[in-house]
């Protein structure tokens, strides 16, 4: 999923080098409306719906690796 | 020098040369308030029923005029007095001080705690002074105004509330960045423009979504569905139905976006815009270049969705039946942290700065 996340955000937004700890806003300097834009990528090629109450929690790209993985999962079982 | 209270015809004729002879012999500015004045002295409006209207003009000895203003208490703004459609020759600061003293005084017996200069009379109508950019003309319902005016009032010692606007390029513009949200809005939500044919439903809707919206926002107070059927008759006179947006949730409208290509094109700076504009560009079918985003809103609930996106990408939409190719938006106040950032997000930047000032009045 890592690897998924920095090939969306290379994609998207030419964004290269980012690790886990890499903050969203602070670091990558992306806006509210690109991360809720970046959701909805994740939610088209996933086929799934974020739940806002989690995603808006999420700060670093490893947190919304662990937040999909963890929807992924659970939406393939 | 003496204040003379506007009352009789003469003077109402009086009142409104000024300002005429003003921008014509300017020349760099259309003025956009001319046509609303006539009609609030001929009492034609609902919405100024609601409000206590005291013109005045400050005269010289020679009985000219040096300046004038609308002084208006709304009792649902009942904190302010208004100093409403301002307008003076440059190097009168005595004159100006004396206006304000009148309006202070006339604020006091309505129980005011402060003078507001440059509100006319509800923000629906008119907020601010131009405060850069001065060598542009002013789009439609923008003020135009020399630099001395904002002169005048810092040197009386009045607190400035600072207002933004913004710009951008609408055929090469930020919005393809939120695709994916805007694609996911529209599955959503339903874009609807207005309905002329159900006039007063989307009336009312534009009312009620105003006063969710805006109640919070300095100077707004709450409107009634007459005021705003009114002025959207008025408006709808020049605009079509996709000037103003709406998006709803099922059945519920949800938010809004109104806008409107920049009308003052048609006209030349020093004119008073007037219906003959309009009905020239019917004629000979200028085409103009810039569109005004006047104002959106989206209840408190649906703002972190990014709604708002969604409605000025419905405007862009309809752009290309307009050929517009630059937007300019409305004014933004300062202190209004949400809007300025989401204009930050989907604009190319600020543009002009626009002014209103506040003065205790104890």
């Amino acid at each position: 999923m890592f690897d998924e996340i920095k090939k969306i955000l290379d994609e998207e937004y030419h964004i290269t080098g980012v690790s886990k700890e890499t903050n969203f806003r602070k670091e990558l300097g992306l806006s509210s409306f690109d991360f809720l834009n970046l959701i909805c990528i994740f939610e088209e090629r996933y086929g799934v719906e974020l739940d806002e109450e989690k995603y808006i929690h999420v700060v670093t790209v490893g947190e919304l690796c662990d937040y999909l993985e963890t929807l992924v999962g659970n939406d393939a079982d | 020098m003496r204040i003379k209270v506007v009352e009789g015809k003469r003077e109402k004729k009086q009142f409104l040369s000024f300002r005429e002879k003003k921008y014509k012999s300017e020349a760099r500015y259309i003025d956009n308030s001319y046509y609303m004045i006539e009609t609030i002295f001929a009492e034609k409006l609902h919405f100024t029923k609601g409000l206590k209207v005291m013109p005045v003009m400050i005269l010289d000895d020679g009985e000219n005029v040096l300046c004038e203003a609308i002084i208006a208490y709304a009792p649902l703004l009942p904190e302010y007095v208004q100093v409403c459609f301002f307008e003076a020759l440059e190097g009168c600061s005595d004159a100006v001080e004396m206006l304000l003293d009148h309006a202070a005084k006339l604020g006091r017996e309505y129980g005011c705690k402060r003078i507001v200069i440059g509100l006319s009379g509800h923000v629906n109508y008119g907020l601010g002074f131009l405060a850069s950019h001065y060598d542009k003309v002013n789009s439609f319902s923008s003020p135009g105004n020399s630099e001395y005016y904002n002169e005048y009032f810092k040197g009386l010692g009045c607190q400035t509330i600072k207002l933004n606007s913004y710009y951008a390029q609408t055929l090469d513009h930020k919005l393809d960045r939120y695709s994916a949200l805007i694609s996911k809005l529209r599955r959503k939500y339903d874009f609807r423009t207005f309905d002329k044919r159900k006039f007063e439903y989307y009336a009312k809707a534009y009312t009620d979504l105003n006063n969710a919206c805006f109640t919070e926002h300095r100077y707004y107070y709450h409107r009634d569905y007459e005021d705003d059927l009114e002025m959207l008759k008025e408006l709808f006179f020049f605009i079509n139905e996709d000037s103003l947006y709406f998006a709803f949730d099922g059945d519920r409208p949800v938010g809004f976006i109104l806008w409107y290509p920049d009308y003052n094109e048609l006209a030349k700076p020093g004119e008073s815009f007037g219906t003959k504009h309009f009905f020239l560009n019917k004629l000979k079918g200028k085409k103009i270049k810039t569109v005004k985003v006047m104002e959106w809103g989206v209840l408190d609930e649906y703002r972190g969705c990014g709604l708002p996106v969604a409605l000025v990408d419905c405007v862009y939409q309809t752009l290309s039946n307009y050929n517009c190719s630059f937007m300019e938006s409305s004014w933004i106040l300062e202190e209004n942290e949400d809007s300025n950032s989401i204009c930050e997000m989907i604009t190319d930047g600020r543009y002009k700065q626009y002014a209103v000032y506040e003065k205790e009045i104890g």
